[in-house]
């Protein structure tokens, strides 16, 4: 598989802060980190990678010079390498003007690098806007399925139905099991497009996705995006000797030219994908941004007899009416 | 003729709205009232998609009950199972046609993602996760909440022609439609004869839209006639058993962290039961599986803003205050004097949560007689 992970620089968590007169981040003076979702991302292709040992991994972001340490971040868990989109031209874009871009992006790495890109990786948020939009977006962008707020997946290298027993009563499973759309779905038709040397065997990603009315297991084909939400296990450390490696690396970046003029698939590309990035383009506008300040007087009671301290606490909610 | 405010409304499957999409209603009434001006007022019109007939035509008569005006369900074996996929194209076709002014979502589990996939479809600015509205010099500002909640945005769309999408955070819009729910979790909604609508007027005001995934139209991303592919649902895991109580609308919560255990989830929901109120729970409760992700409160679970928050062997985490930090009153319980929790409560007891439950829930008892 090979499999795009898309990471952003984010205020380290908790120390965040905004200039309220413009509504731009203060970023100068706080730790930037990579975004914590993102590094679910990362570990979830590191996973598939653990199974499927010739898997590619390639980190992109886009944001300032700066933002090129959380790539090497990503080179130090195990990506091979990162892309960082930067220019100028693309400050200030919205979400819709940067799911534009990197979609260009994906497909400027594809020709460069001479893959597909099977997936593509990203946090289901970020700890800054927090909007959600990107994943999304994104997909629709690249024209492929998605599942948000994954725990974690795997690759499979064709659909197993036999996963899919105590479903089988479904109609609309048993509709979707239609020669023609099965066909499809084991993207037959898709790779045979691809050129030769691109071919790779995970066809599909078994997906668990966190929702509040049970969780659910997809199946989804390749090409794809997943995003990922925090899972209950521990994300790994990156390797010293990755880290001093990655210091060294020379890093593609890539420009507003690259991605505007470069018409990677040789296809109807910037029809199919409009790139309206920077501020002017964006179809959002921050009119005022306003700290809420938390003003708690927090009453705290330390008593080692608990019953005494239950006592004093009630007497003042009830009293307060709280209660 | 009046432009049109879309909602997107979720049902249970057999013909009720959830109770998110019943408050979205009211919220798109507030949101139609502040965009009026001169010329030009909104109507409210019910999206619904599916593959069953009656059961849309059913969420559709309680949706023009609950204040739409009319409602178009779109229909087909495609939408059978929600997928973001075939569900984005299916409503963007119809947006393209029909252009509403803009297309409101509740930010639910599917509307979080189904949102942004259409926005980017009809290459449309959105906003997520919106909390309140005002407006200033006729212009609209969306109020969302950024940065662990530490700060409020506003944010206007800047195309005017182009169809704007809205995400809305459950419960906010100072609590504008809530609706009480049944006990199985779906929502009450209002009787139709109370809006004068009788059999003829309510099936007047229905359309039904067919819709085929394999006549795709294209949109952004995808050229025309080329095929949509969604991921297939293999499975619905079991949830851990849920009490069916809302915790984006509750008034009280009482939440347990790492320091409750199962042991002290058992104190905590009886709490809860007395006071009336919903389980709360930190990620680390839910990581270890003594509670299920619909109580996840935090950065990745839900923001709640309850009058009364009781929380108990929470530390404090910020990514846990971002999700509770708007409650009226927070009460804390935790045995670490210096928890950051309490820089954050009105009130705290520091203490053995399993000594502190049960002499709390006895004094309620005994204050109540
Ligand atoms: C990307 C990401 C997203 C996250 N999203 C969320 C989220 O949505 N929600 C969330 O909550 N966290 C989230 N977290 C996790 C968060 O960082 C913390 O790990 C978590 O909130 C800690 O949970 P806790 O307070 O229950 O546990 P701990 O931090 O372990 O705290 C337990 C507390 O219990 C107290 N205690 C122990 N025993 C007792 C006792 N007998 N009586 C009284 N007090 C006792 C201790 O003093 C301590 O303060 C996220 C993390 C990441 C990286």
């Amino acid at each position: 598989m090979n499999i795009i992970v898309c990471v952003k620089q984010t205020p380290e968590a908790g120390k965040g802060e905004m200039n309220p007169g413009t509504g731009t981040v203060l970023r100068t003076d706080r730790k930037q980190v990579i975004n914590p979702f993102d590094l679910y991302a990362m570990e979830a292709a590191l996973r598939v990678q653990e199974k499927e040992p010739d898997t590619r991994i390639i980190a992109l972001s886009m944001g300032p010079a700066s933002a090129a340490s959380v790539l090497r971040d990503c080179i130090g868990l195990g990506a091979e390498t990162g892309y960082l989109v930067s220019d100028p031209a693309f400050a200030g874009s919205d979400v819709r003007g940067t799911a534009q871009v990197l979609a260009r992006a994906v497909r400027v790495i594809e020709k460069r690098e001479g893959i597909r890109a099977d997936a593509v990786f990203c946090g289901a948020k970020t700890v800054d806007g927090g909007t959600s939009m990107l994943g999304p977006e994104l997909a629709q962008f690249l024209g492929v399925p998605q599942v948000t707020y994954a725990l974690h997946c795997s690759p499979q290298k064709s659909k197993d139905l036999q996963e899919s027993q105590g479903m089988q009563d479904s109609p609309d499973l048993q509709e979707s099991q239609d020669p023609q759309e099965s066909q499809k779905l084991q993207g037959s038709e898709g790779l045979q497009q691809m050129p030769e040397g691109t071919r790779t065997n995970g066809t599909f990603l078994r997906v668990e996705k966190e929702d509040d009315r049970g969780n659910r297991i997809y199946c989804i084909p390749a090409p794809c995006l997943v995003t990922f939400t925090k899972a209950s296990f521990q994300v790994r450390y990156p390797m010293i000797a990755r880290i001093l490696e990655a210091e060294s690396m020379e890093l593609p970046v890539l420009s507003a030219e690259d991605i505007t003029a470069e018409d990677p698939a040789g296809d109807s590309l910037s029809e199919k994908n409009p790139v309206a990035a920077g501020p002017e383009a964006a179809a959002m506008q921050v009119e005022a941004v306003q700290l809420r300040k938390l003003d708690k007087q927090s009453q705290i009671i330390e008593d080692p007899d608990p019953v005494k301290a239950v006592t004093a606490l009630a007497q003042r909610l009830f009293s307060e009416g709280i209660l | 003729m009046k432009k049109e405010i879309w909602t997107y409304l979720e049902t249970d499957g057999r013909g009720e709205l959830v109770s998110a999409s019943a408050e979205l209603l009211a919220k798109a009434k507030i949101i139609a009232a502040a965009a009026e001006e001169k010329e030009k007022e909104y109507s409210i019109c019910a999206l619904l998609a599916g593959a069953e007939h009656h059961a849309l035509e059913s969420a559709a008569e309680k949706a023009l009950a609950a204040g739409a005006d009319r409602a178009v369900l779109i229909e087909g074996r495609d939408l059978a199972v929600y997928s973001a996929e075939y569900y984005s194209d299916a409503i963007g076709r119809l947006a393209e046609n029909e252009k509403p002014r803009m297309i409101l979502f509740e930010r639910t589990t599917d509307g979080m993602e189904l949102a942004p996939r259409l926005a980017a479809r009809l290459e449309a600015g959105m906003i997520s996760d919106c909390v309140d509205l005002t407006k200033e010099n006729g212009k609209l500002l969306w109020v969302r909440h950024a940065f662990g909640g530490t700060a409020a945005v506003s944010v206007s769309f800047r195309e005017q022609e182009r169809i704007q999408i809205i995400s809305i955070r459950p419960g906010s819009f100072g609590g504008a439609g809530r609706v009480k729910n049944n006990a199985d979790g779906s929502c009450v909604t209002p009787d139709p004869e109370s809006r004068g609508l009788d059999a003829a007027k309510t099936s007047a005001a229905i359309v039904s839209v067919p819709y085929s995934a394999a006549d795709s139209a294209g949109g952004a991303g995808k050229a025309a006639g080329e095929r949509i592919v969604r991921p297939e649902l293999v499975e619905v895991l079991e949830a851990a058993a849920d009490r069916g109580v809302d915790l984006s609308t509750a008034g009280v919560i009482v939440a347990g962290g790492n320091g409750a255990g199962p042991e002290g989830f058992k104190l905590i929901e009886e709490l809860a039961d007395l006071l009336h109120g919903a389980v709360g729970a930190s990620r680390v409760a839910v990581d270890k599986g003594w509670i299920s992700h619909a109580h996840l409160i935090g950065q990745s679970g839900i923001t709640v803003t309850p009058d009364l928050y009781i929380n108990c062997g929470i530390s404090g985490s910020v990514q846990h205050i971002v999700g509770m930090r708007d409650a009226k009153c927070v009460v804390s319980i935790n045995k670490d004097p210096k928890a950051l929790i309490f820089n954050v409560s009105d009130y705290g007891i520091v203490g053995d949560l399993h000594k502190v439950l049960p002499a709390l829930i006895a004094e309620i008892r005994r204050h109540r007689g």
